[in-house]
């Protein structure tokens, strides 16, 4: 299944906003603009759904309440209003989805957070409406989505699993590296890395060299010397562990373990695997940090490569980043999304390139010349 | 019609965009883009040239340097080939500094030293930024020299650019400067040209 429009209503930052995205979307705009609020949707729709500790009520309160929630630009309208259109095109299941949830207030008592409207359509056919009759008879029923219920979700639950399955990755190497050492929480879905080894070992040895395998491939056109990438455990305490060799004066070269590895390094290995891993949308937040430029620039290609080596059906995938370097191919794949505040200056808007933006881009410019000069709002004269 | 607008510094960008309200020239919004100095520009001549043979209007800004003439210098870039109308190929001779120092009397009264070590024809200059630099270290206040003036492996001081950026927006007078700077004038020219 894949995402194939938001549109947002008095959402954080977003008074009103529509987008579309594909297999590969970048979100591009300045520091601040929103592109993590609006990659937030998405994860607000995973939180509600998660099987295990999900739910509208704890995605709110997680956030800091409805109110933090809202655009700040609102005034009259205070639903938040979130509607996605999705299509499913794997193997026997083909059709296309629609989704609305638009959240209020409880009116009176605590003024909690309620479903004040819950559509699910598929194929043009509605097959949920909420407030229904018996919301109307039990108006509790309200403080929950029916995305996690799974009473009442069993006609669209695959739409739920998938939301469920959604991936928010902004890797720490820090964390991935020294996660045992620190006394760091660890939260749910581990969107900063710190179980990555841990993840690496739970899947079957199989698929483990497979993917190993496929990620030494794409490493080896981008890192000068690497070699290979291996998966053992510590023989003493069972951790497990990943080693990888770089070409050397030495006969067999010379063994690494991820202690060792530069965070770049670290990060890359971590983010192809996660792109390997996950069949639903992955929400990469800035693959280009602490990356050095000429692999900032190989970034696009290895989404690219990463999600057509897949076996299984291929995921999604939404970037967001403000790098040039890794917008300066000619030979980008997927769309482009355009955040910059909005011509009344209150809240932000989505965009995306104009027609003369395409010719120009189909005349050999990159995204970097045509699109990031248009987020650049206020930085020429800061210098 | 809306430019697509490539300059190779920002003091570049803040002079076009102050030549721009001038002529009523047009830039898609948020361009004249910034390239990390000519050499960026020049590798990308021929997907500008490619452009505008789409159709699309593209402007683009660069300094002579050391190069012989700027006839000599579009060869360089675009072949022997006479380039599409929409493109806008303008060269400052011999850098931007000098269609700032054109405006004499203006700069020298900004940066706080008399007139007379300023030149009334900036253009016949090799190195217009080093010229600039030389007097600002001779004759300037201490404090704007420890702005302007480099050390290391700096080209420019901390605040060159912003020092220059600030006179080329709100005091510099393009049309006072383009009496003093032949490119200059000549840029006008080919602006109401083509709009």
């Amino acid at each position: 299944m894949r995402i194939c429009s938001a549109k947002l209503s008095n959402w954080r930052n977003f008074t009103f906003a529509e987008a579309n995205l594909s297999d590969i979307t970048y979100m591009i705009g300045p520091n601040a603009s929103g592109k993590s609020n609006f990659l937030d949707v998405f994860r607000f729709l995973r939180d509600i759904a998660l099987p295990q500790g999900g739910g509208l009520q704890k995605a709110i309160a997680s956030r800091g309440g409805l109110k933090s929630i809202r655009c700040v630009a609102a005034r009259r309208d205070p639903t938040v209003k979130i509607e996605l259109d999705l299509e499913e095109n794997s193997g026997e299941n083909t059709g296309t989805w629609k989704y609305i949830l638009e959240i209020g207030s409880e009116k009176g008592g605590k003024r909690l957070p309620v479903v004040s409207k819950e559509i699910v359509i598929k194929d043009g056919k509605k097959i949920l409406e909420r407030p229904d009759w018996e919301d109307k008879q039990d108006i509790k029923r309200l403080s929950q989505t029916a995305l996690e219920q799974i009473n009442s979700n069993k006609a669209f639950r695959s739409l739920s699993d998938f939301f469920a399955d959604i991936l928010y990755l902004h890797l720490v190497p820090q964390l991935l590296r020294y996660g045992d050492q620190l006394a760091v929480k660890k939260m749910d879905s581990d969107p900063f890395g710190q179980g990555f080894l841990e993840r690496l070992a739970l899947v079957s040895d199989k698929t483990r060299k497979s993917r190993l395998k496929r990620i030494e491939d794409i490493l080896k056109r981008v890192i000068h010397g690497f070699e290979d990438i291996d998966f053992e455990r510590d023989k003493v305490n069972g951790t497990p562990h990943l080693q990888m060799r770089y070409a050397h004066w030495r006969h067999n070269g010379a063994w690494q373990r991820e202690d060792q590895f530069s965070d770049g390094t670290l990060r890359l290995i971590a983010l192809l695997w996660t792109l390997m891993e996950s069949n639903s949308l992955i929400l990469l937040e800035e693959p280009e940090l602490s990356l050095h430029k000429k692999i900032v620039e190989q970034i696009p290609r290895m989404l690219y490569d990463a999600r057509q080596s897949r076996k299984a059906a291929p995921n999604q995938i939404l970037v967001t980043t403000h790098s040039s370097a890794l917008l300066s191919g000619d030979d980008i794949t997927g769309t482009f999304l355009i955040l910059a505040p909005t011509d009344s200056g209150e809240g932000t808007s989505i965009k995306s390139p104009s027609e003369d933006d395409m010719t120009a881009m189909r005349s050999g410019m990159s995204p970097a010349d045509i699109i990031l000069p248009r987020t650049e709002v206020g930085i020429g004269s800061l210098f | 019609m809306e430019f697509y607008g490539y300059v190779e510094d920002a003091l570049t960008r803040s002079v076009v965009l102050k030549i721009a309200a001038l002529t009523g020239m047009q830039f898609k919004s948020d361009f004249p883009a910034v390239e990390n100095g000519c050499g960026n520009l020049y590798k990308k001549a021929a997907k500008f040239a490619s452009m505008a043979r789409n159709g699309l209007h593209v402007a683009l800004f660069t300094d002579l340097d050391t190069a012989e003439c700027a006839p000599s210098l579009r060869r360089k870039w675009f072949g022997n080939n006479s380039i599409p109308d929409s493109l806008l190929f303008r060269v400052a001779v011999r850098e931007t500094e000098a269609w700032i120092m054109a405006d004499k009397e203006a700069f020298a009264k900004y940066v706080g030293i008399s007139p007379v070590n300023f030149k009334d024809d900036p253009e016949t200059l090799g190195d217009p930024k080093q010229f600039l630099l030389a007097v600002i270290k001779k004759h300037a206040s201490p404090k704007l020299k420890k702005a302007m003036i480099p050390s290391g492996s700096a080209a420019v001081g901390p605040e060159y650019n912003s020092i220059m950026c600030d006179f080329a927006e709100h005091l510099w007078n393009p049309e006072r400067a383009a009496k003093h700077a032949p490119s200059l004038q000549r840029t006008f020219n080919a602006i109401k040209r083509i709009i």
